[in-house]
């Protein structure tokens, strides 16, 4: 059983201590909106349980931003997929 | 899926609406018998401080809300301990009947049954 | 899948509304079923009729009504955020003496019971706001 993270706020709007608590090693988290400029944060910022870790492409695009090489970005149908394989989904905004 | 739904309650009792909103979902979701667990993390925690007068402001009184789930089944509350040390309180301070879990606590209770909403 | 998508923003409050209809989109486009919508807070704003935008911006609530119909949704705006913001139904017009209906008719307005009871019947419960 595992859960995906929807995060959809910026790393100095989001509460890492909230965060952190709930984000189990088996889950995944997907950053969304404004969540996205997680992509441009330092390890430290991006050090959760898990590192099965996705950016949603449209809102990357949006916003002019371009991932690492080790980032993994998806689509909208990659979003959906997702939340096929973890039983429940958390949003954070 | 089972007929448990885990609230997840970090908002500030009257800063916006969403502190509410969790809390009408709790009572309707005990009226229609589900299982209802109420976790209380981040800024979530002042909700539960004891003492609130909100007709200082015009609002209705939440914590006073919270006391009266119990009335409608809902007794698991829990709060996270990091979240209350954060902010300088300790059980004392809060409502009765809440339960302090530590984050392992949290995920295990994140992890199901049923869904979970957190607004 | 059968999802319930919670939305809590309203259309002109950032981007979460939009995300949703997109999900909403994808979702439906992949052969999953959308078993219930429901828009709670200020996300019952985008259920208005009374919404003018730009030409060159799209009108969420147009869009959303476009997507009930076309695919025969469930959509269930909660009442007690609709009827604080001005979003009124014939039922509720009635009944509060009101001289103007503001909710597309393909959402109904109701209660939090219906989001439970949709729970029930769903496999994954996503909220926006």
């Amino acid at each position: 059983m595992s859960n995906l993270h929807v995060i959809a706020t910026s790393p100095q709007t989001t509460n890492f201590v909230d965060l952190k608590a709930a984000v189990a090693s088996v889950d995944a988290v997907l950053f969304i909106e404004d969540g996205v400029y997680f992509s441009q944060a330092d390890d430290a910022m991006l050090n959760f349980a898990t590192q099965r870790q996705f950016f949603l492409s449209e809102d990357l695009l949006a916003r002019g931003l371009a991932l690492r090489a080790e980032q993994e970005q998806l689509n909208y149908d990659g979003f959906v997929d997702l939340t096929t394989k973890h039983e429940r989904c958390i949003s954070w905004y | 899926m089972s007929k448990t739904i885990t609230l997840v309650a970090r908002r500030t009792p009257y800063g916006g609406d969403k502190a509410r909103q969790t809390l009408d979902i709790a009572f309707a979701a005990a009226v229609f018998d589900h299982e209802v667990r109420y976790v209380f993390i981040g800024d979530g925690v002042w909700q539960l401080k004891k003492e609130q007068s909100a007709s200082e402001i015009d609002r209705k009184p939440h914590a006073a809300a919270l006391e009266t789930l119990e009335l409608y089944g809902i007794d698991k509350i829990y709060a996270l301990q990091d979240s209350l040390s954060e902010r300088q309180l300790d059980i004392n301070d809060l409502i009765a009947n809440v339960q302090v879990v530590d984050d392992a606590t949290v995920r295990t209770l994140l992890a199901g049954p049923g869904h979970i909403i957190n607004l | 899948m059968r999802y319930t998508l919670l939305i809590n923003a309203a259309p002109q409050s950032g981007e979460a509304a939009h995300s949703a209809i997109r999900f909403a989109e994808a979702a439906l486009r992949q052969g999953h079923s959308i078993e219930q919508l429901f828009f709670y807070g200020e996300g019952v704003m985008n259920a208005s009729t009374l919404t003018v935008m730009p030409q060159d911006e799209q009108n969420l609530p147009a869009s959303w009504d476009a997507l009930i119909q076309k695919n025969d949704l469930s959509s269930i705006v909660c009442v007690s955020s609709a009827i604080r913001r001005g979003i009124i139904d014939t039922q509720e017009a009635t009944r509060h003496q009101l001289s103007a209906v503001s909710c597309y008719e393909s959402s109904e307005i109701g209660g939090l019971g219906s989001l439970i009871h949709a729970l029930s019947n769903t496999d994954r419960v996503l909220s926006f706001g």
